[in-house]
Parts: C-alpha cells; structure tokens; sequence
C-alpha cells in the first residue's frame, strides 16, 4: 500500500515536473541568424520591442517604423559585405535621428549626429582657451577663473570625467567675491547623470521639481510606466546664490540637456546661446548576432510640463556667436552674459 | 495571486527553519564538498537578447542529519552552493561575468523500503544572490540576481555493498514551487531603481510558469578508508519570465568530491544504523 502511494506520488511529482519544463521551454527569447537578413531584424526587433521614442518621432518628424523594414531589407543580399551591411544598417538606424543609437563595429560607428552637425557651433576652442588665460584654476574636470570685470568663468566640458563635492565647494567659494557667474556648458556632450544633479544642485535653496522620467514596460511602442516626477534637492554644501548665466550651444547632449532642464527651474538662472542638442533617452546596450553593438535610448525623461526634450531645449535668450567677434577675439555669448551680469 | 503567494512563503519561512533546531539533536551527520564543472547557457533579455554559452565552475557543500522529528523519519540538509560562470555569445564578442550563492534547506521524510532502497521527500526553502555582468553595456551592465524559493525536494538512494562496505548512488531533484524574486521592470534603468529610489514590480511573486529552479544531482559514493569519494552528474535549471525579461540560466556538469560521516558516540542512538548517507 505505501509503495503504491510512492509510486503514485512519484508519477505526480514527475508529471508536474515535466509540466512546467514544458512550460519554462518558453522561457527563450526569439533567435536570429547570423546573416544580412538575420542581423537586420534583430536589429530592427530590438529597437521596435526596446526603443522609447518610435510613437513620439512618428509624430514630430514622420518616422515609420514598419516602412523603415521594408525599406531597408529591400537593400539586403546574401552575398553583401561585412561593411555593405554596416552601411544598410547604420542608416537605417540613422532614421531615429538619435544621438543615443549607434551601432558600433570594430571598423566603424553608425551615427547620426545631425543634432549639431546641421547647426552652428556657437563655440570655438581657441576662443574659449583665450577667455580661461593660462592662470586658470582647475578643480578635477572644472575649469574656472575671474573674469576682469569681477565675473566668475567656470566650464564643465564633460560630465564623464568626474568631480566632487569637494571640488564645488571650492570653486563656488572661490568665486563668492564675483557679481555674478558664467558656467559655459558648451560642448558638453554629457556623461553621467548624477554629476549633472551634483552640479545643479548647488543652484537652488527648495526642491524643486523638474521633470519626470518613465520606462518601457512591454514590447508595445506605447507600453510605459507612470511617469515618476525628478527633484531636484538643494546641496547640503556651498550654494551659489547670485545670478548665473549658462551658455548651451548644439553640442549640450544628453546628461548634459537633462541638466539644462533641471537649471531652467533654478531661481536667478538665465540659459543663453543656442537650443540644446537633446538627447532626454537614458541609453542602453543590446546586440547583433554578428557580434555588433548596438546603443538606443530606453528611458524617456521630460521637463517639468512633461514636454518631450529629446530633440532639445530653447534657451531663455537666444545668441549666435558672429564671425565678426570671433576675428575679433570675442565670444559672443560670453560678452552678452558678462553685460547681464554687471 | 501574489499575496496568496508572499503568504504561503512567509508561513512556511516560520515554520520551516524553526525546526532546524530539531537536526541539531541528530547523531550521525553526512557533510560532503563536491566541485563541479560543466558547461553553462545563459539569456537575460534585459543585458542582451542572445544566447551565451560557456563554462561554470562551482562548489556544493552539503550537510545531512538526522532530526528527532516524526520519531528521526526526518532528516535535515543544508546545501551551499556557489556557481561562477564565464560564457559568450556565438559571435564571441560578448562576454558575461557571473556568481551566484545559493542556500537550501529541506527537511526531508524519509521512508526505508528495504536494506538498499530509501525514498526521501518533503519542503525546502533556499535564496539566491548573485549578479551577471555584460563586459560590453554601457547603463544596463550588470543584472542583480536576488530570489528567494520554496521548492519540492525528492530524492532515492540506493546502497549496495562494495568492497565489504557500502556505496550508494543517489539521485535528488529540488524544484521550485513558489518564489520571490528581484528584477527591474522591462525597460527600467538601475539608475531609476536606486539613485532616484523609483521601484517599479521590482519584487515578484512566482510560480513554475513564472520562474523556475530545478536541480538535479546523480551521484555515487564509494567508500575510501573513513569517507567517500563521490563523483556525478550535475543538472541545474534556473529560468523566468517576468516584467517581460526573459532570464534563464542552464548548466549541467560532472561532480567530484568527498563524503565524510560523523557519528557521536556519546549521543543516545535513536536512529536506524546508517540512517544518513
């Protein structure tokens, strides 16, 4: 009799079992060939299942996901080259006009960076070098100086190279004498996000709030989270509380235009110079068959109206840096903050 | 269902390792350290949606007494396993990096058939931790492996005499029945989980449709002086399918390592002879 029920158990266990094996069998993601064919639409899956801005470019600039594929796979042959199939690929992704989508290939990088190449650069090293002299101060990535007219220079050219709250601490505390400050963002082409909080932070006494951020939550192009509102939280350290000019120009990318949007809800902020370049996708990483990389933007954020900045940020004030101050040595931008700030 | 789930779990959390308390009391105890190795296929779609394939390298330790429960038909095992693991994608230009802890224990009864068979069955509740790393990602690198299971553990033990003592193969497979576990969502960047501190169904309840965790070992012990060498085959089976990811984990391997048996003399016996293995 106790056999029997083990038997009977043993049958059940191993019926369940093999039930749910059955089952976890689904557990396996869609499988791609490596060929043109195959690369291409896992590529193209990947975007169309990952990608956070498929519905709000079909709006704003026409994108057609579906018509994209037949386009471009009508462009595919057996036969095609490693580098004939980069150059398919990387212009369909160029469709996305995104700044987060690259395709990387040990010979080459697809990109479209049309976000600051169609535009001008409002910024020129040589000119910038000329205004920082060579008695400047650097504090880790930061660079700052007092202007002649007792205004304070700081540029933040990256925020990849890191600095710490040290290093704020000191650069805000040796400029407290200035009338005001210039924090030259230009050609920050961004890096890490919580550098661009630590930086933003020192700017305002309240929280504030200053956008929102989502997440895809499904393979539908318009399968997203509640939007979760960003504060930004005043630094416990030194704060600066005199008027600050920040100059953008096309090149103010990614983390970057985030932090632009969070110093537009800064009091006594003025953003002046050119639209940001945009880039509101937190980015992520997937892969190719072929071994390619792929980067795309997964996480959409917005400003504090829940408008999209992904294709950038207005300044408050706009000016163009003319070539006739820079045969002159002048930056435009830097000689019309320096006239708010007196 | 999830609350229904998190109640089971957290009932059986109280009951079941309360009565650890009880394997202390046993007399003869079994430990084995077994090392594996063997090959290992993983897929987590939020890294990469490909398949890596690979090796995994890994240690079990294992500790089997008797209890006084149900007048010593029920034995306690701990198992503690640690799993490293390397593989690629079939390009070979992606790479993961992997570990992960795992702790068991199962109360299990015990029913002796005859001199060489005995059956062995009941509860076991384990948690895993451990993390996957992407050598290529940039802002999802890395995926952080927590979970915590209630699993079905069965397993038959045959003995039979070898060299005028005995050996034993056995067979055992643990598998998961509910469980609790950790993901981000589909799209959700860590920096939204623990910078901006925005959970989103980032701890799930399971059953096996959801997430599985089935192991299996097939092992013989052969007596060598006061312990045992003890070689097999490994077979573990880690998958889920939440928050729309797709997170699997298979390896499957040969075991070796030694068995020893403790018996205190001092303890008065209530056990059958040879009761562990």
């Amino acid at each position: 009799m106790m056999s029997r029920r083990l038997t009977f158990f043993i049958f059940r266990f191993s019926f369940f079992i093999a039930a749910a094996l059955l089952l976890s069998s689904c557990f396996r993601a869609d499988d791609f060939e490596d060929t043109p064919e195959g690369n291409m639409e896992a590529l193209w899956t990947l975007i169309d299942e990952h990608y956070c801005f498929l519905d709000y470019k079909r709006d704003a600039i026409g994108l057609d996901w579906n018509e994209v594929r037949s386009r471009y796979r009508a462009r595919l042959s057996d036969d095609m080259s490693k580098a004939q199939l980069f150059e398919v690929l990387a212009e369909m992704l160029s469709e996305l006009r995104d700044g987060h989508v690259n395709l990387y290939t040990p010979a080459d990088v697809g990109r479209n960076w049309s976000w600051y190449e169609d535009f001008p650069p409002n910024f020129y090293q040589d000119l910038q070098d000329a205004y920082l002299g060579k008695d400047y101060k650097i504090a880790s990535s930061l660079k700052y100086r007092i202007l002649d007219d007792n205004v304070g220079y700081l540029v933040c050219s990256s925020f990849s190279s890191s600095f710490g709250e040290g290093n704020l601490d000191e650069v805000l505390y040796g400029l407290r004498s200035c009338s005001g400050l210039i924090l030259d963002m230009r050609n920050n082409t961004g890096g890490d996000l919580t550098l661009a909080d630590r930086l933003a932070r020192r700017f305002t006494n309240d929280r504030r709030l200053v956008g929102y951020i989502c997440h895809k939550t499904g393979k539908g192009h318009n399968d997203f989270s509640t939007p979760e509102k960003q504060y930004l939280e005043p630094s416990e350290g030194v704060r600066w509380q005199k008027p600050v000019i920040v100059l953008t120009n096309r090149r103010c990318y990614s983390a970057t235009n985030t932090f632009v949007r969070d110093m537009k809800q800064c009091p006594k902020v003025t953003v002046l110079g050119d639209q940001t370049g945009g880039g509101s996708g937190m980015p992520f990483s997937g892969e190719l068959p072929n071994g390619w990389s792929v980067r795309f933007s997964a996480c959409p954020m917005y400003d504090a109206d829940m408008n999209h900045i992904e294709f950038g940020i207005q300044p408050d004030i706009v000016v163009s840096l003319t070539d006739e101050d820079r045969a002159r040595g002048f930056d435009t931008l830097i000689e019309a903050a320096r006239q708010r700030l007196q | 269902m999830r609350r229904s789930t998190l109640f089971i779990i957290s009932h059986l959390l109280f009951i079941l390792f309360p009565l650890r308390a009880f394997a202390q009391e046993g007399c003869n105890v079994t430990r084995a350290t077994v090392f594996y190795g063997g090959f290992a296929s993983q897929q987590d779609t939020y890294l990469t949606p490909l398949l890596y394939k690979g090796y995994q390298l890994s240690m079990l330790h294992e500790d089997l007494r008797a209890t006084s429960i149900w007048k010593g038909h029920v034995s306690g095992q701990s198992l503690v396993q640690l799993d490293i693991t390397s593989t690629k994608s079939a390009s070979g230009k992606g790479r993961y990096l992997g570990g992960r802890l795992h702790y068991d224990y199962a109360l299990h009864y015990n029913w002796l058939l005859n001199d060489h068979w005995r059956l062995m069955a009941g509860p076991q509740l384990g948690a895993t931790l451990g993390v996957l790393y992407n050598a290529r990602n940039s802002n999802n690198p890395a995926q952080a492996i927590a979970n915590a299971h209630l699993n079905a553990s069965a397993a038959a033990i045959f003995r039979f005499p070898f060299c005028r003592r005995e050996a034993a193969v056995r067979y055992q497979t643990d598998f998961q029945l509910f469980g609790v576990m950790f993901s981000p969502n589909y799209g959700q960047s860590y920096y939204e989980i623990f910078s901006l501190a925005q959970p989103d169904h980032n701890v799930i309840a399971t059953l096996p449709w959801k997430a599985l965790r089935w192991r299996n070992q097939l092992t013989m012990d052969i007596p060598l002086r006061r312990s045992s060498i003890r070689y097999g085959l490994f077979l573990d089976t880690q998958s889920s399918h939440v928050n729309n990811l797709i997170q699997s984990h298979l390896t499957a391997g040969f075991m070796l390592g030694w068995v020893r048996h403790h018996t205190r003399r001092n303890t008065q016996r209530q056990f059958p002879e040879n009761f562990i293995l």
